[in-house]
């Protein structure tokens, strides 16, 4: 049942048995460019990649028609269920397959449920525990074996998905803020997993290591929640609910994979990739309008506001970064020169303005370093 | 058959957006992923008809529990705010229960005062399914039951078996 | 196969010196019936006026057996379990009446006691057993039973012809009996079929759970029995009928095994089943009921005992466009009806051809034609025996009034009756069919 269609071997693979009886200090040769860059571009180095790699199953060799070497991690987890007991008894390796993104996609139900078996991960992922339920999504993650669990712990017990802008209880309870809020609303001041009390104050602060993280664990659908967010704003109108079968497609069809997916991704909300599309031209065009008033103040946050956001999206469209960043840094270096003609005392403005474009470049220099130019 | 949407559903526009109705939907469906993948044991639940504020659940009587062998079929009704508001659970099959009452609604403190916004309705299937196991005679509903239950076991296993072999078969 | 004279002499002289096979000796008497033919005929002979008749089953009377019983609540469904002697009232005693009550489709078991009363005897639809209601009332134990329960239980309708609107299901009450069987029967097959989690619960959710709702609104539209204990149910939706078959598509219909006793659905099909036309085409006869007392009750004619009846079957079934249309089409005469059939031999399928749309061993009106109704011998030399006419030798004087007939033909003499009406109250006209 393992060997069906997706043991496509990475490269990392192959060289997992020599890592695990040498201490070999070459990753380069270890780990391939591709997988290297897809892990960076979740925001793993090197270092925290080798050290994942470390844990991660042997996974068998469909081309080489060997017994699989199958080895399993001692540190099994503490659930009991049945689940995780058959799925011992027929391990099911993790499958780092990057050269097939449709691969873990097409398992059976069973498949999928049945647990990866990393371990070990806790000092790595922050507070990652090791409990129950495999979810439906596969682990074709950029880099991380555990994204399943990962999910269910960063998921709001409130929405059941993945905490936008986290809140945290008194208790250590940690739900999106505007279902923490709803429920302190409804059903009272308690916790809903725990039901301490919970005061006033705490329920409206956003827990930031916390949202920076599931930011960068889960772009695309943080993106696709703050797409649709603003869509509900702006347009002031419910929602029709997902039909069913598409909801599924998207549970289904949803791979961590950054770039290539963003493009591909026009089955799960339509309306994201093309509300994003839209943001895009409607920050340009506002970044255009503020560009062309002549107060310094609003432009600066303005501007800052854009680059904080532009920051926070991550891992997009990376053309249109460059061609942003490009377009700021002329615009500014205009402004300030025009600026510097009308007023003697536009060079406080422009050090004013220098401040923010400076920013904007060094999170554009950082997020550039980061990933792997493909243009 | 059922007419399409909640009941009751309509678009409140004094309403947050956590609390429309697609995202008690959307919460709705997600529990029935959910559901799907990683069903409690004896249980099993699905919206009637294309209704997906009104679900069927069957709970298949515990064995070692005198409604052993009996097939209870409830009705669950998710209000539009969920899950802010506990759904309503309903059994449809005769049960001789000490916390069901006559007309079939199930009292546990989990859909009343005791709700929570992170139970999901895997939890309170499960929970239904516990009293099955271990009955509450002291918040009962039906004193008679309550009292046989605690003054001869014996004769409110016999009764309730007997009404799972007539009723629940 | 040899030549077989059909000179009756000859035959008698056969019969004599040739040993048939063994258990064939009825079968062979039966084919001198191909030379005793009721061929003259008595044309409107005068009656006096009887609604209903049929012969007893030794031949020797005319008797009402069967009352057909059309009170505004109830009416007939079935023959007496106990088929009791026959000579018109002083028997009726011994009579178990099975009553289908309309309001709320409960099957009635009744006796008739010396008073003349309806005696109850077993009710099953709300509740499966006879003492469910008694057991759940002495356990109330202090459990306030709503009246509202009793009342109006999930609504089932009835049998047969009348129609009557049942009342719309309360939304909180409890599932009958019958119905909680059968929910629980289906919902214990798909359980069953599928041991893999995920997918069970994927199939219980479109194939149970999202059409709950029709299921709970299913109605019984007739009942009949298949022996002492076992009941044939027929279930359809409430603004389906037990005569639309055209429409069949829209209207779901199912078809369940029920045992009386231990109150258990042993079986359930759709209407369009394969396996449940498998089952009457080859097992037709265990459709009827039969009394067990009368052997003649063998030689009747269908398709699953004679291979004539079969290939006239299969020529339909042949000529069938759409499968399963043609399967619901059969499997719409299901629960039979409790309508008698004749014993006489001139209905036996292997020793004549007849047109049975227009005459055959059911007790049935039918469409009458000015033509008579042929009889022609099944084996060589395939020639025509006798006609049976209806209505007057010289034809009717208004051609385009509506004809119905029905017949009567003696167990085992040449001797038939012809009853002809038409529909507005004129006096039937009857012949007389006999061999001379």
């Amino acid at each position: 049942m393992v060997e069906n269609g997706e043991q496509i071997r990475s490269p990392v693979i192959r060289k997992k048995s020599p890592l695990m009886e040498s201490n070999s200090q070459n990753m380069a040769s270890l780990i391939s460019p591709r997988f290297k860059s897809a892990a960076a571009m979740a925001g793993w180095d090197e270092e925290a990649l080798l050290l994942a790699a470390l844990i991660v199953e042997d996974t068998p060799d469909r081309d080489s028609k060997q017994k699989k070497r199958l080895v399993l991690s001692s540190k099994s987890p503490l659930s009991n269920s049945s689940r995780k007991r058959r799925a011992l008894r027929n391990p099911q390796p993790i499958v780092l397959d990057l050269d097939e993104e449709e691969t873990s996609k097409k398992d059976s139900g069973k498949k999928k449920r049945e647990k990866k078996n990393c371990v070990g991960e806790e000092s790595k992922v922050g507070e990652k525990e090791l409990t129950k339920k495999g979810s439906d999504v596969d682990s074709n993650s950029s880099g991380l074996p555990c994204m399943d669990k990962l999910r269910e712990e960063l998921s709001c017990a409130i929405c059941l998905e993945i905490c936008f802008e986290p809140s945290t209880t008194p208790c250590g309870h940690s739900f999106c803020r505007k279902c923490l809020k709803s429920a302190a609303d409804k059903c009272g001041k308690k916790c809903p997993k725990c039901r301490q009390l919970i005061s006033n104050g705490r329920s409206c602060t956003v827990n930031t290591v916390l949202w920076n993280t599931i930011q960068l664990l889960f772009p695309q659908e943080i993106e696709a929640r703050k797409v649709a967010a603003s869509a509900i704003n702006n347009r002031q109108a419910v929602q029709n609910p997902i039909p069913e079968t598409t909801f599924y497609t998207s549970t289904r069809n949803r791979s961590l994979q950054p770039y290539p997916y963003s493009r591909g991704m026009n089955s799960r909300r339509n309306e994201a990739v093309t509300t994003q599309d839209e943001e895009d031209a409607a920050l340009a065009r506002r970044l255009q309008r503020e560009i062309d008033r002549e107060n310094n103040n609003r432009r600066t946050s303005a501007l800052s506001s854009i680059v904080r956001a532009r920051s926070r999206r991550g891992v997009s469209n990376q053309d249109e970064d460059a061609a942003f960043a490009l377009r700021l840094q002329r615009n500014e270096f205009m402004q300030a020169f025009r600026n510097s003609s009308q007023e003697p005392s536009s060079s406080s403005s422009s050090t004013l303005l220098a401040g923010p474009n400076l920013r904007a470049m060094a999170t554009r220099a950082m997020n550039l370093r980061n990933r792997d130019r493909r243009v | 058959m059922i007419s399409g949407g909640g009941g009751g559903r309509s678009s409140s526009s004094s309403w947050a957006p956590t609390t429309s109705v697609s995202a008690s939907g959307k919460r709705i469906q997600r529990e029935m992923v959910e559901l799907n993948n990683d069903p409690p044991p004896h249980c099993s639940a699905g919206p009637k008809g294309d209704n997906l504020y009104h679900w069927i659940a069957t709970i298949i009587g515990t064995p070692g529990t005198p409604y052993q062998g009996g097939i209870f079929f409830l009705d669950i009704i998710f209000p539009t705010d969920y899950p802010f508001m506990p759904p309503q659970v309903v059994f449809k099959t005769r049960i001789y229960h000490c916390n069901v009452e006559p007309d079939g609604r199930v009292s546990m403190g989990i859909l009343k005062d005791g709700w929570s916004p992170a139970l999901t309705i895997t939890k309170v299937l499960l929970a239904v399914r516990s009293i099955f196991t271990n009955p509450d005679p002291y918040n009962a509903v039906v004193p008679g039951i309550a009292h046989l239950y605690l003054g001869d076991r014996a004769k409110h296993d016999d009764i309730a078996a007997e009404w799972t072999v007539r009723f629940a078969k | 196969m040899y030549y077989r004279s059909s000179n009756i002499a000859a035959r008698i002289f056969d019969r004599q010196i040739c040993t048939p096979a063994p258990g064939t000796s009825v079968h062979h008497a039966r084919r001198f019936y191909e030379n005793l033919v009721p061929s003259y005929t008595v044309y409107e002979v005068e009656f006096p006026d009887h609604s209903f008749r049929k012969f007893t089953d030794d031949g020797q009377y005319l008797s009402n057996k069967f009352g057909l019983f059309a009170t505004s609540t109830a009416q007939v469904l079935d023959a007496p379990a106990d088929g009791g002697a026959v000579q018109g009232v002083p028997s009726i005693e011994k009579i178990t009446f099975h009553l289908l009550r309309m309001e709320d489709g409960e099957i009635l078991d009744k006796k008739i006691r010396d008073s003349g009363n309806f005696v109850h005897v077993r009710a099953i639809g709300e509740f499966c057993r006879e003492d469910d209601e008694l057991f759940l009332n002495s356990n109330a134990q202090g459990m306030p039973l709503s009246n509202k329960n009793k009342q109006h239980p999930v609504p089932e309708n009835h049998v047969e012809n009348h129609m009557h609107q049942g009342q719309p299901s309360v939304g909180n009450s409890f599932l009958s009996g019958v119905k909680q069987r059968l929910l629980s029967f289906i919902f214990q097959g798909l359980w069953n079929e599928e041991t893999d989690d995920t997918l069970r619960i994927q199939r219980l959710r479109n194939k149970f759970y999202f059409h709950f709702q029709d299921y709970v609104d299913l109605v019984i539209w007739k009942v009949q029995f298949l022996d002492r204990h076992h009941l044939l149910i027929k279930f359809g939706s409430v603004d389906g009928g037990p005569q639309v078959s055209r429409n069949a598509d829209h209207h779901p219909a199912f078809v369940a095994v029920y045992n009386m006793d231990t109150t258990e659905i042993i079986s359930f099909y759709h209407n369009s089943a394969d396996e449940l036309y498998l089952l009457f085409e080859k097992f037709g006869d265990h459709f009827h009921v039969t009394s067990r007392n009368l052997m003649y009750m063998n030689f009747i004619s269908s398709h699953s005992n004679n291979i004539h009846a079969l290939e006239q079957l299969w020529s339909i079934k042949d000529k069938a466009s759409n499968s399963s249309q043609f399967v619901k089409k059969m499997l719409a005469s299901l629960p039979f009806s409790c309508q008698s059939q004749s014993p006489s031999p001139y209905f036996d399928q292997s020793l004549f051809r007849f047109d049975d749309k227009l005459i055959s061993a059911t007790d049935r009106h039918r469409q009458s034609t000015d033509h008579p109704i042929k009889f022609i011998l099944r084996n060589s030399p395939h020639t025509l025996k006798f006609k049976i006419k209806p209505g007057p030798e010289a034809g009717s004087m208004d051609g385009r009034a509506k004809k119905i007939s029905s017949f009567l033909f003696h167990p085992f003499l040449p001797f038939a009756l012809s009853i002809q009406q038409t529909l507005f109250l004129q006096p039937s006209v009857v012949n007389i069919h006999f061999r001379r």
